[in-house]
């Protein structure tokens, strides 16, 4: 309680309120603009933040993160585009509901949903990522090995539909993070000569070169697009009956949306999903599903905030991130010198309890701007993608320089654009290859640690309860596409008999 | 067989054994364990890769053939890769002439190359990108942008 208190008067100190704000308002712009996504964005911010302390530059990121996943809901409801992969389910019901003249109830439901599912979120956040960091604070080198590896295996429902291909972008991923100086022998690896590569090749360039510029390469295939808003909004307030005839779809989404979050590598994405599907099969009226009912702006909407909080307890108690965008936040805790995991609740206590409260208010805040100004943003909808692209870019190549002043960074960060732009149309998804650079690391000092501890014991990871039950779990996930897939084509078959 | 994900499979393939060979040749400091040397993990890393691209051959092989493949667009093309060549120019106009005076150029060229036809968008954005930059990195985040031989 008293590292609340503390968390919660630094939080109130003018520049991390600030940061706060600017966060979710930059976090509600980027999510409105369709193609921007918030792991994009927090990628982009990152430059933003090396010169400032800990407490306002990760409580930024964690906002922008908050405010972009509402924002997405915007351009979902007045134009059918999501404006993040997490509010595709919102579209649904949100945009029929627009259609109908009321584009404002469904932005405002869509707001207070967003905003219910996120704090909610970040009380679960507060209550169980200190417990989970207690019991991993016991884990040695094999347990480590094992929830790593477990956290990878999960990349399988990242992104691209192929497992496959979700694993090899994994695996590419871990392969990056070994360039370089070996930390246990000290000798260098694939560094083919070149002094800058003996450091290794740092996540910024890549998360930035992946997510950012890969992004203007697309918007450069799709050419030149305006985005025609034409509805008008107002009433944005649902009445209390409305709300209260979606609480249960609230309770019920908010706690869908936290599990999702927790699992390693399940986002906001796949909650709003679960989260519009249970309100449906759930609802009392489930053949209005479609036509703009606000049960089905409220499920994925709740779900996908809710999804916040949840995967920012792996990320910050474990190291193990719960979503593309705590990959990206993961990295930056780095940068600013915090390794996160059970360490980090007790070397940077107050950081982490500020961070909580800063992820508590960035809801709040949102709350009141997207009810006070859903208007203007959605005015945001109309700036071109060709105005936007070139300036994404100029960000990209000048934040990734501002990280080591150096120019190498950006040739890398413009190589991984190039090469995600390819790979995407290859059908391979950026977040894993994230996802494996952020844990490569991790996976390959607990495995030699493991070894060299062990005398060379490979059982080791079998016979330690906690490491087996992180290869159980891996081992179920690897097989559970299998399994899914053997059960549909079995149905299949049967219906054809 | 699917044409598109068997070429890219195979080059991955060429590529991985390329690595794995390249192992070979990292210093060791002759000690017992293999785990200890710098080589062990991403040969463990680049078998698993080459595991998963061989079932990825092996899936492309078993699936139908490629669905009507969608050629790109000689114009979209064309965007697409003056686009890219701008961003590779801007890189090393950031070196050559400047940071500020590397931002107005990319701007005009990449928006000339997506077809932008309004001289006003074009000028002020790049009038207005490089000011708004050089105040944020510059002036508040105290980053030192590369000066080339201009600004």
């Amino acid at each position: 309680m008293d590292q609340l208190m503390v968390g919660f008067m630094t939080i109130m100190e003018p520049m991390n309120f600030l940061a706060v704000f600017v966060g979710v308002l930059g976090g509600m712009i980027i999510g409105a603009m369709p193609g921007l996504t918030a792991p994009m964005g927090v990628a982009l911010l990152i430059p933003f933040t090396y010169g400032m302390q800990p407490v306002p530059a990760i409580t930024m990121l964690v906002s922008l993160y908050c405010g972009a996943t509402f924002g997405g809901s915007i351009a979902a409801i007045l134009v059918h585009a999501p404006g993040t992969p997490a509010a595709a389910a919102t579209t649904f019901d949100g945009y029929p509901l627009a259609q109908k003249g009321q584009a404002g109830k469904a932005l405002g439901m869509a707001c207070i949903s967003s905003a219910l599912g996120g704090l909610f979120s970040v009380v679960v956040l507060i209550l169980l990522a200190p417990v989970l960091a207690e019991i991993a604070i016991k884990f040695g080198p094999p347990e480590y090995f094992a929830l790593a590896v477990f956290g990878l295996s999960m990349i399988s429902s990242l992104g691209s539909r192929s497992v496959v291909k979700n694993l090899l972008g994994g695996t590419i991923g871990v392969f990056i993070a070994c360039v370089g100086m070996d930390s246990i022998s000290g000798f260098s690896r694939y560094d083919f000569g070149l002094t800058h590569l003996m450091d290794g090749i740092s996540f910024i360039p890549v998360m930035i070169g992946l997510f950012a510029a890969t992004e203007v390469f697309r918007q450069a295939e799709k050419g030149i697009r305006k985005v025609v808003v034409d509805r008008k909004i107002s009433g944005l307030l649902p009445t209390w009956k409305e709300i209260k005839s979606v609480k249960t779809t609230l309770v019920r989404s908010s706690l869908i949306g936290t599990f999702i979050g927790i699992l390693p590598a399940e986002g906001g994405t796949v909650a709003s999903f679960i989260g519009y599907n249970e309100a449906k099969r759930f609802s009392k009226t489930p053949e209005k599903f479609g036509t703009g009912c606000l049960e089905g702006i409220a499920g994925p909407e709740c779900a996908n905030n809710a999804a916040t909080g949840g995967a920012m307890i792996p990320t910050m108690a474990l190291g193990i991130p719960g979503s593309g965008t705590t990959a990206v936040i993961l990295g930056a805790l780095l940068v600013h010198g915090m390794r996160p995991g059970p360490l980090l609740f007790l070397q940077h206590t107050n950081v982490v309890y500020a961070v909580f409260i800063g992820m508590f208010l960035a809801n709040l805040m949102f709350l009141g701007l997207g009810l006070g100004g859903a208007r203007i943003f959605s005015q945001i909808l109309r700036v071109p993608n060709y105005v936007l692209s070139p300036i994404i870019l100029v960000l990209c190549v000048v934040g990734t320089y501002a990280l080591h002043n150096n120019m190498a960074d950006v040739w890398i960060m413009l190589i991984c654009g190039l090469i995600g732009y390819k790979m995407k149309a290859y059908g391979f998804a950026a977040a894993p290859i994230v996802l494996g650079l952020v844990l490569g690391e991790l996976i390959e000092i607990s495995l030699r640690r493991s070894l060299i501890v062990f005398d060379n014991n490979p059982f080791i990871f079998f016979m330690r309860p906690w490491s087996l039950a992180f290869i159980i779990l891996t081992v179920v996930g690897l097989c559970m596409p299998l399994i899914t897939s053997w059960i549909e084509n079995r149905g299949q078959n049967n219906k054809e008999k | 067989m699917n044409n598109k994900d068997l070429r890219m499979a195979l080059v991955m393939m060429v590529i991985f054994i390329i690595l794995y060979a390249i192992s070979f040749s990292f210093q060791s400091s002759g000690v017992v364990k293999s785990h200890t040397t710098a080589s062990f993990f991403p040969r463990v890393v680049l078998l698993v890769a080459m595991f998963l691209t061989l079932i990825m051959i092996i899936q492309s092989i078993r699936r139908g053939p490629d669905e009507a493949k969608k050629k790109m667009d000689k114009a979209v093309f064309k965007r697409v890769a003056l686009t890219m060549a701008c961003a590779a120019g801007f890189g090393l106009g950031v070196v050559y002439l400047g940071t500020l005076v590397s931002i107005a150029l990319f701007i005009v060229a990449t928006m000339l190359a997506w077809g932008v036809e309004s001289k006003r968008v074009i000028i002020l954005t790049a009038l207005l990108t490089p000011v708004l930059i050089y105040l944020v990195f510059n002036q508040v985040l105290l980053v030192q942008l590369p000066s080339g031989i201009l600004i």
